[in-house]
């Protein structure tokens, strides 16, 4: 799988969101994007995913181009920093809400994944109640609970406790080697221990570390 | 089947709407009038509003139903576009199919809800007066079913046309602003140096009417006049949901 954007420009408010940005990801690698808050993380993943348009360049996916053979890349799975599930919906029937849409997970499927995450199919509580580490790690559960091949995790580990950070981090490393998988985050530590290339992100622009 | 348990929902709304049917036609129980059923009915269209600023009373109770329905549906589709908005739109590649199924679903309940008002209030009658009911009475019923559904789906649909660009709340303050605004002008109508026959015409209070007399071009002209607007604010729907963006938080937290 090769997913390619070539020199993607975005302009929001006469603010320059995204500055020519060219990459070349492949499945079996994770990239971390750091950045400070406003400098384009987020932004990116909203081009890259369709969930925007773009003012120019191309992003395409195997060779098919993005607003042109498909409205939002298929098979992937986002989480975005503050983006909320249903709040009036317990945990499950929330991603079995989410799951009408594809058709591709069971019931089974969905609570073996709520379970992976750390929190109980079972529990009727709404998701408005959940605490925010709970939010976050069901959040976590929709962006891989039909094996999407594309990841794109905004902060996901963010108001985690320990065991969530680590749960994340295992299942990024094992879901690796056929996805690809783009992580944001203030947490260097992170970055650092998952990911295989790293670009730091600075006004719109984003620069590969070496 | 998922379709009809989605309408059937909110039954708790319909039960509202066949009692404001039942309680509305309380006044007429009893009657011992020979008169023609429609001629009761007819009051749910506003058709025996006069045009004198004495008739709000007349008119208050009749909008009620009208009102909630506005209320209760008016940002509906705005609201099942917001929530959760990047994770279900993140699955979805044709947003058109969601919003006309979206628009499908509210037109769905607004003629479910204008049927549970009329039902009752026909069956009330029948029962408890001694009006005559013919074929007639039947097609003043299906006119006024089409035409009040008509008028409140536009409204419903206008008001989560606004929310797309405005607050919501503003959205239904505009709408209502023009419902009062045609109220007024319809019944000052004979004080304003306006041609009367203009605001018979094109007032939406006016042309919400079905009379006793059936009239066809009337009942021709009113259809259009709520249908083509029903349409054009749907087709703007359908554009506004294409076209949003997902840049930023305000279409991803709760509603």
């Amino acid at each position: 799988m090769e997913f390619i954007a070539e020199n993607v420009n975005k302009t929001i408010d006469k603010k320059i969101i995204l500055n020519d940005v060219s990459l070349k990801l492949r499945s079996g690698m994770i990239y971390g994007f750091v950045g400070r808050n406003g400098s384009g993380k987020t932004m990116l993943f909203r081009a890259l995913s369709g969930l925007m348009s773009i003012d120019s360049g191309t992003v395409s996916l195997d060779g098919k181009v993005l607003h042109k053979d498909f409205d939002v890349l298929p098979e992937f799975g986002i989480m975005i920093e503050n983006a909320g599930l249903y709040p009036q919906l317990s945990g499950f029937d929330n991603l079995k809400r989410l799951s009408s849409i594809r058709k591709k997970a069971a019931d089974d499927t969905i609570r073996e994944y709520i379970r992976t995450v750390g929190l109980d199919p079972d529990d009727k509580k709404p998701f408005r109640k959940y605490s925010l580490g709970m939010k976050q790690r069901l959040v976590f559960a929709q962006a891989i609970f039909e094996d999407q091949k594309i990841l794109m995790l905004d902060e996901p580990t963010n108001a985690m406790d320990d065991s969530g950070v680590q749960m994340v981090r295992d299942i990024l490393l094992e879901r690796k080697k056929d996805s690809i998988i783009l992580i944001a985050s203030h947490n260097h530590e992170d970055i650092d221990l998952l990911a295989d290339e790293k670009y730091r992100v600075s006004n719109g622009q984003f620069i590969k570390e070496e | 089947m998922k379709n009809v348990i989605i309408l059937c929902k909110d039954k708790c709304i319909y039960l509202v709407a066949a009692l404001s049917g039942i309680v509305l036609m309380l006044p007429v129980a009893g009657s011992n009038e020979p008169v023609k059923t429609e001629y009761y009915l007819c009051a749910f269209s506003f058709a025996l509003l006069g045009q004198n600023i004495s008739y709000i009373i007349q008119f208050i109770p009749h909008f009620i139903p009208l009102f909630i329905i506005q209320f209760y549906w008016g940002i509906s589709i705005y609201k099942s576009f917001c929530v959760a908005s990047i994770y279900v739109f993140s699955r979805r590649n044709h947003r058109v199919k969601w919003a006309l199924r979206e628009l499908l679903i509210v037109l769905l309940k607004t003629v479910l809800f204008i049927a549970a008002v009329i039902v009752p209030a026909f069956i009330m009658i029948m029962l408890s007066t001694q009006a005559v009911t013919d074929i007639n009475t039947v097609i003043h019923a299906a006119c006024m079913l089409i035409i009040l559904s008509l008028y409140s789906f536009e409204m419903i649909a206008l008001i989560n046309l606004l929310s797309f660009f405005l607050e919501s709340g503003v959205a239904f303050a505009i709408v209502q602003i023009i419902n009062l605004l045609s109220l007024a002008m319809y019944l000052l109508s004979v004080n304003l140096k306006i041609d009367e026959s203009i605001i018979m015409d094109f007032n939406l209070i006016s042309r919400l009417m079905v009379e006793p007399d059936l009239d066809i071009w009337k009942l021709s002209f009113s259809l259009l006049y709520f249908l083509i607007p029903a349409v054009i604010i749907s087709l703007l729907i359908v554009g506004a949901v294409k076209k949003t963006q997902f840049t930023k938080s305000i279409y991803e937290g709760d509603v």
